[in-house]
């Protein structure tokens, strides 16, 4: 496994794109957020907790409903896809019990695609929940890691990477980072690959963390001192 | 395009079946040359013209469901779940218990693909379906409550004999679940093909082979202990005499039918007794 | 006069499983069991049936415990895409029928349904299930489509498995006519095939199976505990599922893990891969049981 060879973006194998996070800028939801990793970007809004349909109520618990539309076209059986593994992860992580009979909506939108879309959609989901103020067991970071013919690790690839690639593998952590709390790997891999391919994005998932906690700081940051002005 | 699918390319179509000669010429296969039926001439399944093929009958294969069947006859098998009396999801006050009825043929079933959504063709079947059975379900008996009946053809030989088939099952799995029923419900289809002939329980070669301009299908649904019936479809080209007969000899068939129903019933009691 | 004592509350089993089931199931699992009687790692009895469907160009029953999949191959001709003029297609898609379970409604195909078909159309294409570039009849001009269609009669929790399994051996027992392009007419013809003469004739060619891919999916709950193959009841109760799909060489296709606790890559994975492993060969001795006979 070589990890020094240059990639056509000038990255390391195991770099992750640069990173950008806009918390709140939507005003029409409860909490919204964009979350980008250079050319990718999926935005998210969070509704709720909000009234919700008698046929969907949960006596003990929150219901959580997640939609997914992609950039183009319409939504399609790989968008419920999405939708499945994302209303999952955030039913475990979500403190459902603290809203009984009520709904939280999780809005994700793809506003740029350039590889590694889900990842980004669990970052924009996390942070657009914080940004709502939705009670959190832990946050959710996620990255992707791809093999390539060669049998090198690429992290957070590219499209073109992807479809290059021999497999493609997602996973979410919890602030933890023991383990993942949600993994998709496809293709034709060993369990050696496998593991190795978690071992790199548990330690790149740090930086995504790290990250975000540094964009909640500048934004309560910038609160406190419009705060003071006034 | 279907988005709750996955999707194979925008057009795709069945292939044209034919025969390539030594010299390049295509002979595009015909259907089954016609064939005049009487009474004495067996036909390509060496059944004679009154005969059905044989039944196979087993109830409560789907655990989830209250109720369930499996009816096969040869290459015609039908699976039937019912599932209630369960509540009314509209919020309105009904004395009576709703039955509702779908019908579906799985994309594999007939010679040609199905599509895998619910075309018109199955939605009509299906209100005939719970017309059939309606009369003899109890429905007073579950007020504000719905009892749904979902039937699968699992493959199809012979359109009209699929949908007595379906009857048949739906009736067993009715019972299965327990549902206060006055009689059993049992089905008979019948093609009329030509002046004289009734062939009972015609398979899909023997449709093919006697489109509708000169013969006719007829259906009867019966509550064989009450000798009523409970539905009659009638299609094609068919006078009076020729119905009459072709009711007659459905009506035969329902009672040898309801032998079978009623002796696979009787026996899975006595089972379940023993047990 | 003795006033009768109020009788003690007695609580049915099928009542305690409605109102707890976390807690029922905790009392199974502390003596080392499951409420069907099957130990942890057991799969349930798994039976597969082949071509039992005439009209279909290749079919397969499978039945696992109470799950039941049908599944039928039908075939049409389309153009290939300008990018990969010898590449056919396959289509998946699986239909959880009302008939099969009281949560899934008539009507559009569920969020699971559609999950699930989206799983398999993503391992025939990237899963390398099997070489597209056999079902060309003309390149740039016409392939051939297969239509998979699984439908699920019996529903009871796992239905990767079943559905898996249903898709790979009905592939394995596909056979499409020989298909003929004339030129002048631009015409595709096929031969034409009688049920009766299926069997080892020339106007048919078997479909190869490059990679034949099997799924073993397993539940993990509180505790540690690993149940494989859960039933409808057990997915419902555990914390986290887990699914891998392995071919028979023992190399990963697929890993699908999610739920409320982290566990990929812990010894709960690796423990999942081994017993994965375990199911794979069990799987090709039923296959090899349910082939038909030469």
């Amino acid at each position: 496994m070589t990890t020094t060879s240059i990639r056509p973006d000038g990255r390391q194998a195991d770099q992750i794109r640069p990173l950008e996070i806009v918390q709140g800028l939507l005003h029409r939801p409860d909490g919204s957020a964009q979350f980008a990793l250079d050319k990718t970007s999926t935005l998210a809004a969070v509704y709720g907790p909000m009234e919700i349909k008698i046929r969907d109520e949960k006596v003990d618990r929150a219901t959580i409903e997640v939609n997914y539309k992609p950039l183009t076209g319409q939504s399609g059986v790989r968008d419920r896809w999405v939708e499945f593994n994302v209303r999952r992860t955030f039913e475990g992580v979500v403190l459902t019990a603290l809203h009984p009979n009520t709904l939280i909506r999780i809005e994700l939108q793809e506003s740029r695609v350039h590889g590694s879309e889900i990842s980004a959609a669990f970052n924009a989901a996390t942070m657009a929940l914080m940004d709502a103020g939705v009670p959190m067991r832990t946050i959710v970071g996620s990255v992707s890691c791809a093999i390539d013919d060669q049998g090198t690790l690429l992290l957070d690839p590219t499209e073109h990477e992807i479809e290059t690639a021999t497999s493609f593998h997602i996973f979410a952590f919890d602030s933890e980072m023991q383990g993942a709390l949600f993994n998709d790997s496809i293709g034709s891999f060993t369990p050696e690959q496998y593991n190795a391919c978690h071992e790199i994005c548990r330690k790149s998932v740090s930086k995504i963390f790290s990250f975000m906690r540094t964009a909640v700081e500048k934004k309560l940051l910038t609160q406190v001192q419009q705060l003071q002005k006034e | 395009m279907d988005r709750r699918r996955v999707n194979g390319p925008e057009l795709s179509v069945a292939p044209l079946v034919a025969t390539v000669d030594a010299e390049g010429a295509v002979n595009f296969v015909q259907e089954t040359p016609k064939q005049a039926f009487t009474p004495d001439t067996k036909r390509q399944d060496g059944r004679s013209a009154g005969d059905i093929r044989p039944i196979y009958l087993r109830a409560g294969l789907v655990n989830q469901a209250s109720g369930s069947a499996y009816f096969e006859q040869k290459n015609t098998r039908v699976t039937c779940g019912v599932y209630g009396p369960r509540q009314n999801k509209k919020a309105q006050f009904n004395e009576l218990a709703r039955l509702e009825c779908e019908i579906k043929f799985t994309p594999s079933s007939c010679e040609k693909r199905r599509a895998l959504h619910r075309d018109p063709e199955e939605k009509e079947l299906a209100n005939f379906i719970a017309q059939a059975l309606s009369p003899a379900v109890k429905l007073d008996r579950y007020p504000k409550s719905t009892i749904s009946v979902y039937i699968s053809v699992i493959q199809c030989d012979g359109w009209w004999s699929a949908v007595a088939a379906a009857i048949t099952c739906a009736s067993v799995a009715l019972i299965d679940a327990g549902i206060d029923m006055i009689d059993s419900v049992v089905a008979a289809s019948t093609l009329v093909a030509n002046p004289s002939t009734v062939l009972m329980d015609a398979s899909q070669s023997e449709e093919d082979a006697h489109p509708h301009i000169d013969a006719g299908v007829l259906l009867v649904a019966e509550l064989p202990t009450f000798k009523s019936i409970t539905h009659v479809v009638q299609m094609g080209k068919l006078d009076i005499n020729q119905t009459t007969k072709a009711t007659e000899a459905c009506l035969e068939v329902c009672a040898k039918i309801h032998g079978v129903v009623n002796h696979y019933l009787r026996e899975s009691v006595i089972q379940q007794a023993e047990i | 006069m003795s006033s009768s004592a109020p009788s003690p509350f007695v609580l049915s089993a099928a009542a305690f499983e409605k109102i707890a089931p976390e807690e029922y199931y905790k009392r199974f699992t502390s003596q080392k069991i499951r409420p069907d009687a099957r130990r942890f790692p057991a799969f349930r009895q798994t039976s597969v049936q082949i071509n039992s469907i005439s009209t279909a160009y290749g079919s397969s029953v499978v039945r696992q415990g109470n799950n039941m999949v049908i599944c039928g191959i039908k075939g049409e001709v389309a153009e290939p895409k300008f990018a990969t003029p010898k590449q056919g297609y396959v289509v998946p898609n699986l239909e959880l029928s009302p008939i099969c379970s009281a949560d899934f409604a008539p009507g559009a195909p569920s969020e699971l349904a559609q999950t699930i078909s989206h799983r398999l159309d993503q391992l025939v294409r990237t899963g390398h299930l099997l070489d597209l570039e056999q079902l060309c009849i003309v390149e740039g001009a016409a392939v051939w489509t297969l239509y998979v269609d699984i439908t699920c009669l019996a529903f009871d929790g796992n239905i990767l498995d079943a559905a898996l399994l249903a898709l790979t051996t009905a592939l394995q027992n596909t056979k499409l006519p020989r298909a003929t392009f004339h030129e002048e007419t631009s015409l595709i013809t096929v031969e034409p095939t009688s049920p009766s003469t299926q069997s080892a004739d020339s106007a048919t060619v078997a479909l190869t199976v490059a990679r034949p891919l099997f799924a073993a999916s397993f539940a993990c709950l509180p505790d540690g505990v690993i149940l494989a193959d859960p039933n409808a009841t057990e997915e419902k109760v555990a914390e986290t599922l887990v699914s891998i799909v392995l071919d028979t060489s023992g190399q990963l296709a697929h890993v699908w893990s999610h739920g409320k606790t982290a566990v990929a890559n812990s010894p709960t994975i690796q423990a999942c891969i081994e017993q994965a492993r375990q199911r794979v060969s069990e799987l090709q001795n039923i296959i090899q049981l349910a082939a038909p006979k030469a």
